[in-house]
Order: structure tokens, then sequence, then C-alpha cells
């Protein structure tokens, strides 16, 4: 019956056109809704990164990560159920043509080891009304509606550009020195604490850049508990610190790029660098921009120059609007990242040790490590900067701290000394401040 | 006639149809949707079991069915006194040029439509006499098979009062009834004109729409034409699957497998025994000539969906917790039907 067949033929090669239609615009769909949902997932890491502390970015990023491949797999299914052979286009175009079914019954005629004499008419009932089932009507050319909300996706990403990263105060080198000595006499009390004990190998390194506040429950600590650690310890932890260093890495990328530096370069900068080690300064150039940055916009200290009371760009150190500066943190509120503010005063010693700050955690079962966060001296910022000279904190390339005085209020602040130490830490303590004593 | 295209065919069947409604609603009053189930049936091949309270013409619709065909027509009173041979025919001596011999004397079977009146107070075994007629249009006596001329077409009806003394019909034998129809009372206007159409001076007749002499062969055309109309395969799944939500989960006669549809509560709780492939045979054939009714060559979701409650509901043996709860066939029908929306998309 060539009539049939050419009839057949005809309807089937419509079909074939407007099942790749159809399909691709399946796939056009899932690849915009994947797109989207990991636009979002990486604007929500970003904002992550930017605002909260080590440990919560290193949560999310690995949510995010888990999230991309689920995302990933279901639009995969998404496109994998929606994707159409020839009968099920057939039963599409039946019923968005309002056919009743006759397309879906000619492509099966082909199936049939007889077909019915009736066939024919079907075939011309079929194209007669094949007004009614053309592609430019059934699959039209256009983008899918999904794209919209790839586009506002993408706007939300760029909106991240916008989300101001968590103030950190600028840290002046006595306050840096003063807690790298503090660090480093932790370091040197653990290190014997552990070549006491057989079987724990003291390999800890004195720390070469300030732990930031908000982040010491993050990779710093973190990766010197990892030190700490004797070689023996198990190959998942070695992991786990392997996967934090990622996430920091990420961390400090994504802070980089959205604000120009990182916690380790004002730590850096703080320190002098005097304390970078070898392997930092070979790549400090790489990854830390020149101090002085005066040709490069600032992007916070514009936007905030019209908030007196935050702070401008804080890994900068300040020139000519010292003043300015001194008087608007000094009427700052206490935001110190990660630490107690009440600690910042200096007047309220419950504060330093308070358990509910993050900054603040001392280790509750283990006496191998413990943590103290001081803030308060983060307070003598403003005074150092008014006094001459304290400029040279930054460059001189001394040692820094060695001849820089502590100011008034940290001299008389003997809250340390009067804070209740637990007895296991308290010969600890008592040998860092007495180093630390004028 | 001869029909030479398949489109002239189908426009043929179609006009064939229309002229069988004009005839039977020249008679019959009201109950169009019976008298097309009754078409239908008759045209996929089947046999109608009318249930209906008395005085509502059911018999009338049997006999005037077999006027406007031009067909045979038998008419059997069936009673508890009534034996297989008063229906299949029996052999009886006859003297023919001084020979005696036995000679096969047809019964009302021999016909093409016949009207079964009140089958259910026949006793069980005569009842079983139709079973092979209905099934195989074939009845046996004495070794002796004689084969029914087609179109054959039983049409059943059964009294649902005065259940005394009466032997419902088997399962075996309900199955092998293509539709059950229900016939009601008409509603006020149809019973008006009932009054008015039956009691006046010349009562009204159907007119013949085919030939005596090739009225059978007509039909059988029809019906022929009925089995070349196209089905799609998922409606072919669309239509297994209604009869497989009839069968409970928990049935010894069911396999376990997976089903488009999921089991029912409904019909766990109240259905004995579901339908059988016949049903599913009554979907597809009910909804090839709904089609052809309708113009088309292939069959639709709605052409199974119409056909669904006459073709199962007679099918759907239920236990006795559906009679305590008063559960109709007709509701768990509907509720498979309702169920099965899902698949259309």
């Amino acid at each position: 019956m060539p009539a049939i067949t050419l009839g057949l033929a005809e309807v089937e090669q419509r079909l074939r056109i407007l099942r790749r239609r159809l399909n691709w615009v399946t796939a056009q769909q899932s690849t915009y809704l994947g797109a989207s949902f990991v636009t979002l997932l990486l604007s929500a890491v970003i904002v992550v990164g930017l605002r909260a502390s080590a440990s919560t970015f290193r949560i999310a990023a690995c949510a995010g990560a888990l999230l991309v491949v689920i995302v990933g797999l279901a639009c995969l299914a998404y496109a994998r159920r929606r994707w159409l052979d020839l009968q099920e286009t057939a039963r599409v175009v039946d019923g968005r043509a309002q056919l009743t079914d006759r397309l879906a019954t000619l492509v099966d005629l082909r199936l049939r080891p007889r077909p019915s004499r009736l066939a024919p008419v079907l075939v011309a009932q079929a194209l007669a009304l094949g007004g009614r089932w053309q592609a430019r009507q059934i699959a039209p050319r256009r983008i899918p509606r999904s794209i919209l909300m790839f586009i506002a996706s993408l706007l939300a990403l760029a909106g991240t550009a916008l989300i101001e990263r968590r103030s950190v105060p600028p840290l002046p080198p006595t306050a840096a020195t003063t807690v790298i000595e503090l660090s480093s006499a932790v370091a040197s009390g653990a290190q014997r604490d552990s070549a006491v004990q057989p079987g724990t190998a003291g390999t800890l390194q004195p720390p070469t850049a300030l732990i930031p506040a908000g982040d010491l429950s993050g990779r710093a600590l973190g990766a010197q508990a990892g030190k700490d650690q004797s070689p023996s310890a198990s190959p998942s932890s070695a992991d786990a610190m392997t996967g934090s260093s990622l996430a920091d890495r990420l961390q400090q990328t994504i802070r980089r790029a959205f604000h120009g530096d990182t916690p380790e370069q004002r730590t850096r900068f703080a320190s002098g660098p005097g304390n970078d080690s070898p392997s930092d300064s070979t790549t400090s150039a790489d990854r830390n921009p020149p101090h002085d940055r005066g040709d490069q916009p600032d992007r916070s200290a514009s936007k905030k120059a019209d908030s007196p009371g935050q702070q401008k760009d804080p890994g900068r150190p300040m020139g000519g609007g010292r003043g300015t500066q001194a008087q608007a943190e000094s009427n700052a509120p206490q935001n110190f990242q990660g630490s107690s503010p009440r600690a910042g005063e200096g007047s309220s010693p419950q504060g330093l040790l308070d358990p509910n700050a993050p900054g603040v955690v001392a280790g509750q079962q283990g006496s191998k490590r413990f943590r103290l966060a001081i803030t308060s001296f983060l307070h003598a910022a403003p005074e150092q900067a008014e006094r001459p000279g304290a400029g040279a904190w930054a460059g001189d390339g001394g040692s820094a701290g060695s001849d820089v005085a502590l100011n008034n209020r940290q001299v008389a602040d003997d809250a340390l000394r009067k804070t209740e130490v637990p007895p296991e830490y308290e010969d600890l303590v008592r040998r860092v401040y007495s180093r630390a004593e004028p | 006639m001869n029909v030479r295209t398949p489109q002239e065919a189908v426009g043929d069947f179609q006009a064939v149809l229309q002229r069988l409604r004009d005839q039977l609603c020249h008679v019959i009053v009201g109950y169009r949707d019976v008298l097309d189930q009754i078409l239908i049936a008759f045209f996929a091949g089947g046999h109608v079991l009318i249930e209906g309270v008395p005085g509502t013409g059911k018999t009338l619709i049997v006999r005037t069915l077999g006027e406007a065909l031009n067909l045979s027509f038998n008419r059997i009173q069936f009673t508890v006194d009534l034996m297989p041979a008063d229906i299949t025919g029996t052999r009886v001596v006859m003297e023919e040029n001084g020979r005696r011999e036995f000679v096969f004397v047809p019964g009302p079977l021999f016909a093409h439509v016949l009207l079964a009146d009140e089958i259910n107070r026949a006793t069980p075994k005569t009842q079983s006499a139709l079973l092979e007629a209905m099934a195989e249009m074939q009845v046996t006596v004495a070794g002796t098979t004689h084969r029914l001329q087609p179109p054959f077409f039983v049409l059943a009806t059964l009294n649902p009062i005065e259940m005394e003394g009466t032997y419902p019909l088997p399962e075996a034998q309900l199955d092998r009834f293509f539709f059950k129809v229900v016939l009601g009372y008409p509603d006020h206007a149809d019973m008006r004109q009932i009054i008015a159409s039956t009691t006046g001076p010349t009562l009204p007749k159907a007119e013949p729409v085919f030939a005596r002499e090739e009225a059978a062969r007509r039909v059988e055309e029809l019906r022929a034409l009925v089995r070349e109309v196209l089905v799609a395969p998922h409606l072919e799944e669309y239509a297994a699957a209604l009869v497989r939500a009839t069968l409970p989960a928990d049935s010894k006669f069911s396999p376990g497998r997976a089903t488009l549809l999921p089991p029912d509560e409904h019909i766990n709780r109240y259905v004995s025994l579901g339908s059988s492939p016949r049903g599913g045979q009554a979907l597809l054939l009910g909804a090839k000539v709904r089609a052809l009714l309708d113009g088309r060559v292939h069959i639709t979701y709605d052409d199974i969906d119409q056909i669904a409650i006459p073709a199962l509901n007679h099918r759907l043996v239920l236990n006795f917790a559906a009679v305590a709860d008063g559960i109709e066939p007709r509701a768990l029908v509907e509720r498979v039907l309702h169920a099965a929306r899902r698949l259309r998309h």
C-alpha cells in the first residue's frame, strides 16, 4: 500500500522534527534549572565564606559540593524522564493538538504485522489535520522560561559582590606580637607536654600567622591541633585536615576575590615581614598585594565612607586618616570576631573566658590543647595609632613587640591574671604572662 | 451494497447505526443510552443481559431490534420447569417413506436474535444450555453438533424482584454476557409519551433497515469492520490496567505482579472475583464500536471509559461485606475509572 506508506512516512517525518524540538527544549530546561540551582548554591557559599566562620564555611562548602552532585543527578533524571521517543512524541502532540490519539495510533501501525484496512483513513485524517500539529505551533523555537530563573540566579550571584565581609579590626603590631608570643608559648608548652608523654611527637611549629579571632575554631587552630597530633594519627583525621585546608583556601580565595585581602595578610602585615616563613615569603608576592596599595580602589572604604561607626579596610594600615579612624573606632561597638564583647574593655574579666564566645574555647576534655583569645589588646589600636612612630610596626623589620610598650590600659588591665584558670593550665598561663611582663 | 473504500465503509456503518437508532427510538420511548449499549454489544458480537423491573419494555426492545434488523427472532420464557431440550431442540421420531427415524428439530435457540426472558427463573441446567450456544455459536444434541447461523445475539432479561424461586446466574454464564444494562423506570416526560403512544389505535412499528435476504450478511460485514478499528498500544495498556484493577490483591487467582494502578482498598475489601480477560475484550470491542459511531477509525480513552461500567460491573463478584455495606459493583468500577485517570498522561 504505497499510499499508506507515503502517508505514514510523512507523519513520521513530521513527528521526528517535533521530537527533536521537544527534546531540545527539555535539554535546555534541565540545563537552565541545574545551572540556576548551582549558581544559587555558589552565591550562598560565597555569602557564607564572607560572613561566616571557617567551620561554618567548611560545612557549607561540603554541603554545597554534595548538593551540586545531587542537582546534577536530578537534572539528568529530569531530562531522562522527559526525553521523548517517537511514540511518546506522538502522544504529546496528540494531547497538544487535540488529535485524540490519532498520531499515537498511527505510529504503532509500523509494528503491527497486518495493517488494518482502516489505516488509510486514519492517515488521511492525520494529514488533513496537519495544520493543528505544525512544528511551529506545537514546539515553537523559543527560549524556555527557565532561563529567567537562571538570570535571576546570576543576579543573585552578582549581588554577592555587594555583601560586606564581617569586619575585623586592624591589629597593631603590639597586639600581634603579644598573640604570637602567646601562641608560641602555648606551642612550646604543648611541645614540652608532648615530649614528656611517650608516643607523642612534639612537631609543633610556631604559628606564623595570627589566628583571626573568629577563626579560632577554624583553620589555624585546626592545623595547630593537627600538628599537635602524633604521626600515628589516623588517616581519617589527615583526610579531614586536607578537606579543611581546601575549604579554608577556598574561603580565603573568596575573601580575596571579593575584598582584596585575607586574614593571613592582615596578620602578616601586623606581625611584620620578619615573621613570615620562607615558604610564605616565596608566595607572598603572588598572594599578598603590596602593602601600600594606594593605587588600588578601596571598595570597602569608599562604600562605608559615610558610616563613621564602622571600620574601613581592616587589613590596611591607616595613613592620614588615622585620627578619624581612631575616633571612629573609639565610638564603634565592640564586635570583635569570635571574642566576647565584654572582654574588649578589659573591665570584665569574665568575658575573656566566656564559654559561649566562639573564640574563647578551652578544651574541656583534652589537656593537650587549649585556646585562649585575648582581645582586650585590640583597643590599644587607636592609642597606638596616635603615638608618633607607631606606624613603624608595619615595615621596620625589627622584632615587633619587643620594643613596643603596652598602653596604659593594657598595663593596668590585670584581668587575665585575676581570672580563674583551670588548674591544669595555671602553670602554663603563668609562664606565658611572666614572659609578657615588660 | 458494495462498500469499496474504507472511508465509505465507515460512513456506511454510521448510516446503518443511525437508521437503527431511529427505528428503535420510534418504538421505544426514552432509554437512549440503553439502546446505544445494546447496539454496541450487538455489533461487537456480544450478548446483553438486561436487568429491569417488569413493564419497562425489555421484551419490546428485543423484538423491535429483531424487526429493525430484519433478522429471525425468537423468544423463550424461562420457567422453573423449562428443560434444555426445550431451547436447544431435540430429536423426534419421524416417519418418512415408511421408515421411522430420529430427526433433529431445532429449538428456539436457532434464531438470529433470541430473547431469554427472565432467565433466572430457569434451573441452572437449563441456563447452562445457553453457555455453549453463546460462546461457541453451536449446540450439541445427542452427540451431534449443530452450528448456529450468524449473527447470533442473545438478549436475556433479569427480574430483580420476586427473587423467591429463582436461580441466580452462575458467574461463568454472567461472564459470557458482553454487557449488563440496567433498565429503570422512565422519567415523567418519557412516561407520558409511552402512555400516549401505546394506547392509540395504531402501535408504532419499526421498519427494517436491511432486506431480509441480505440482513445477516450486512450485519456480519459491519461486525468485521468493527474489528478493523485501530487501537493505540497505550490504550490497550489502559484497558488491561482497568481489568487488572478490578482484581483483589489477595486473590489466589491473581498474580502478585506489579500493575499500572495501585491496589484499591475497596476492591480488596469487597470483591471476591474480578473481571476476566473477557472484560478487557469487551472494553476494546465496545470502544471500537463507539469510535465508529463517532466516525473515527481509532479509539480513545473516552471510548473505553464509556464502555467500562456496562462491560465490567456484572463481572465483579462481590463478597458478603459488600452486601452488608450496600456496595454496588458500579460504584467499584467508577472508583477504578477515577483512579485510572492518572494513566491518561
